[in-house]
């Protein structure tokens, strides 16, 4: 039951989250190629937009028209940028979109030249990072504030915003950050006319990039130090630095460059007076500059040449390549145009292909989500044909358990009732019995009064008053046998208590006419002696021990006499024993007594063994008694 | 989407309603069994006192045929010695 929860409630919320997570992914993409193709990145997200708003997800919103700021920024409208981002700040509270935003907002009003605004916005993005602890986004951040005090010309805080900058990126193990910061710091000192702190700074730089061994950034380093010796007029350290990032930019196959530092080592010597070295570099950088279709090198190039023979005074020289760089100029412009015309054809062209396939996207994303919708929905109404099955099979249950406990509880509330009934039709037979004997016991005992008067009030011949005497006799054992009759039928159960002291009684009226005698009970530690015996049980058993102390009384002449209770795999067995002078059994047995015995024996569905011999006791034993 | 939503909120509320049921019955299934405990109970009390009164009945039934046969005795011999008392009786008085 539980298990089925869960799926409906993991069901439920993965479907509201569904819109939220296709509106993310269009903007990840997006975000992914917008540096190489940043229109195709703003029609994605465009797309995302309308998905954001059609599922009504204001945060998917907001980070959505932040990424549109960051690609128009990128495209250079800063304006149109600046509104996306207080756009997207006015539709989302989600602190890290929050912080994005400021970012981009403080970078755009840098380039709007609204620099307090910028620093404003930067802050607040870093308090934002800082307090989130992301280090990374951070060190950007702190870059991007030293970038606006560095235009602001605020040199300190444009360096120790660098520095932290620099500082977080150490932390975080990133030498690429760490040596942009550290070029960051040397063009900051640079500006400000300190070209030794320049140099320090752009050496850092280098080392880290010699460590990262990115031959790239290594030989842009290279660069900026020649270029820093060269404003310090270290002329042969500014060549050997050019000359050391011309064979890396040639070792990483990046002819271009190779031709821009062999320009800058030719303007070099030419500036110093040393023309007749630069005549190679001028035509290696000419023949790379041609070969990869570099325009500003090819103008450099045709510039020194004509400085070259101005320096070697060759004026005519030096005035035919100013004209051919004149002429370079014009048609570069002109080539510049019909470039730009063909560019701009190729562009419209191929945005409409993409415009089309976007569409083509975008109707297939509906067509998709349309039946993930009806999915979900079918998946509900699975789900829901389930749980009304289930709450069927439930309700269906709780009634069939009702009727039968009812159908129950009836069978036994009648069976109660008829045993109810039957017990008191009993209980009132068996107080009309109590009755009636009580009656009968009165009567009894009025007759032995009777008989005693009639024996000592009349003078009756002997054989008349011996009759008597037997009368009153049988008459008092019989109102005994009903007493011990009625005190059993009286009580519910009889206790090993109960038995005992009723056979004391016995005996002591017994023993009063003859002898002292021993009488002992014992029960064994074996029996419960909380043991009860129900009261024809309790009748039965004294019975036998009412009859055997009599005949060990009466004929065996006994002076001791034993009963003992053992308990045997869970049945009763009782032992009478005497000391009397026995019997032999042979012979007796057919004595009212022990017929008795046996009878009674009978009646407690027991087992009698009588062992005795003349002169040895006799023991009586009965067992096997149930145990009720 | 607000389909969705009502749908599977209906969903959710008839699981719980099913919870409930569940819970309802396994209440009563508890409630009921200790009530027929009760009266099983009550039963078999009843039926143990309904077999001792029967023994007991059974008891008294030959016990009180015996008594019959006694008391008939004792009221027989008494009339054989009312009879010898009168007979001496009227000898005497002849």
């Amino acid at each position: 039951m539980n298990y089925f929860i869960c799926i409906v409630l993991v069901l439920f919320s993965a479907t509201i989250s569904w819109g939220q997570n296709r509106a993310q992914v269009y903007n990840d993409s997006a975000l992914d190629i917008y540096k190489t193709d940043s229109k195709k990145a703003i029609v994605i997200l465009e797309q995302g937009l309308m998905i954001a708003e059609k599922e009504g997800s204001k945060k998917e919103k907001g980070r959505i028209l932040n990424s549109l700021g960051i690609v128009y920024r990128d495209l250079g409208e800063f304006e149109k940028s600046k509104e996306l981002s207080l756009e997207s700040l006015k539709n989302t509270n989600d602190s890290l979109i929050v912080a994005s935003a400021y970012n981009n907002l403080g970078v755009v009003n840098r380039n709007l030249g609204f620099y307090e605004e910028a620093v404003s916005f930067l802050i607040k993005a870093l308090s934002i990072y800082d307090a989130k602890g992301m280090m990374r986004e951070s060190a950007v951040t702190n870059n991007n504030i030293g970038i606006v005090y560095s235009f602001n010309d605020v040199y300190d805080k444009a360096v120790e915003y660098h520095l932290k900058a620099k500082g977080e990126f150490e932390k975080l193990n990133d030498k690429k950050g760490a040596s942009e910061a550290y070029n960051n710091i040397a063009i900051v000192y640079a500006n400000n006319g300190d070209l030794k702190k320049a140099l320090e700074y752009f050496k850092y730089s280098l080392k880290l990039e010699s460590e990262l061994k990115d031959k790239k950034g290594v030989a842009e380093s290279l660069n900026n130090i020649g270029g820093v010796y060269y404003y310090l007029e270290e002329v042969d350290s500014s060549l050997v630095y050019f000359e050391k990032s011309a064979e890396l930019e040639k070792e990483i196959g990046n002819y271009s460059g190779v031709g821009s530092s062999y320009n800058n080592i030719a303007q070099v010597l030419i500036e110093k007076k040393r023309a007749v070295k630069a005549k190679p570099y001028i035509d290696s950088a000419f023949v790379y500059a041609q070969t990869y279709k570099v325009v500003e090198d090819i103008q450099a190039a045709l510039q020194n040449y004509s400085d070259y023979y101005q320096a070697n005074n060759l004026p005519q020289k030096a005035l035919e390549y100013y004209k051919r760089l004149t002429n370079f100029k014009d048609s570069i412009q002109n080539l510049d145009v019909k470039n730009k015309i063909a560019e701009l054809e190729i562009e419209y062209q191929t945005e409409k292909k993409e415009k089309e396939i976007l569409k083509q996207r975008a109707d297939l994303a509906e067509k998709e989500r349309d039946i993930s919708e009806k999915n979900s929905f079918i998946l509900g109404l699975v789900g829901l044909a389930t749980v009304i099955s289930l709450l069927g099979f439930l309700v269906y249950n709780q009634q069939k358990l009702k009727n039968r406990q009812l159908k129950k509880e009836s069978e036994l509330k009648e069976a109660l009732i008829k045993i109810e009934t039957q017990n008191r039709l009993q209980d009132q037979r068996l107080r009309i019995s109590r009755d009636l004997h009580d009656n009968i016991g009165a009567q009894l005992t009025f007759i032995i009064s009777s008989l005693d008067n009639l024996k000592y009030g009349f003078k009756l011949p002997d054989n008349l008053t011996a009759k008597l005497e037997t009368i009153s006799q049988f008459t008092t054992a019989t109102i005994y046998e009903l007493r011990d009759t009625i005190w059993a039928m009286n009580k519910t159960e009889i206790s090993f208590e109960d038995l005992q002291s009723r056979i004391s009684n016995f005996i002591e009226k017994a023993n009063s006419s003859s002898d002292a005698i021993t009488f002992n009970f014992r029960v064994d530690q074996d029996v419960d002696s909380n043991k009860l015996f129900t009261s024809v049980q309790g009748m039965n058993i004294y019975r036998i021990i009412q009859e055997s102390v009599n005949n060990a009384l009466k004929y065996a002449k006994a002076s001791i006499i034993n009963v003992q209770f053992l308990s045997k795999n869970h049945q009763f067995e009782m032992t009478i024993t005497d000391n009397g002078i026995g019997f032999n059994p042979d012979e007796v047995l057919g004595g009212n007594g022990l017929l008795n015995i046996k009878k009674r024996t009978h009646e407690l569905d027991a087992e009698l063994e009588i062992i005795s011999s003349e002169n040895k006791g006799t023991t009586i034993r009965v067992f096997k008694i149930l145990n009720t | 989407m607000i389909l969705l939503s009502i749908l599977y909120s209906l969903v959710l509320i008839l699981v719980m309603v099913a919870i409930w049921i569940y819970m309802q019955t396994r209440i009563f299934q508890k409630t009921v069994v200790k009530q027929n405990e009760i009266l099983q109970e009550n039963l078999a009390f009843n039926l143990k006192k309904y077999e001792n009164n029967t023994q007991k009945y059974t008891f008294l039934e030959s016990y009180n045929k015996e008594l019959l046969k006694k008391l008939f005795g004792i009221t027989q011999d008494l009339l054989i010695v009312k009879k010898a008392i009168l007979e001496d009786a009227i000898n005497g008085f002849l």
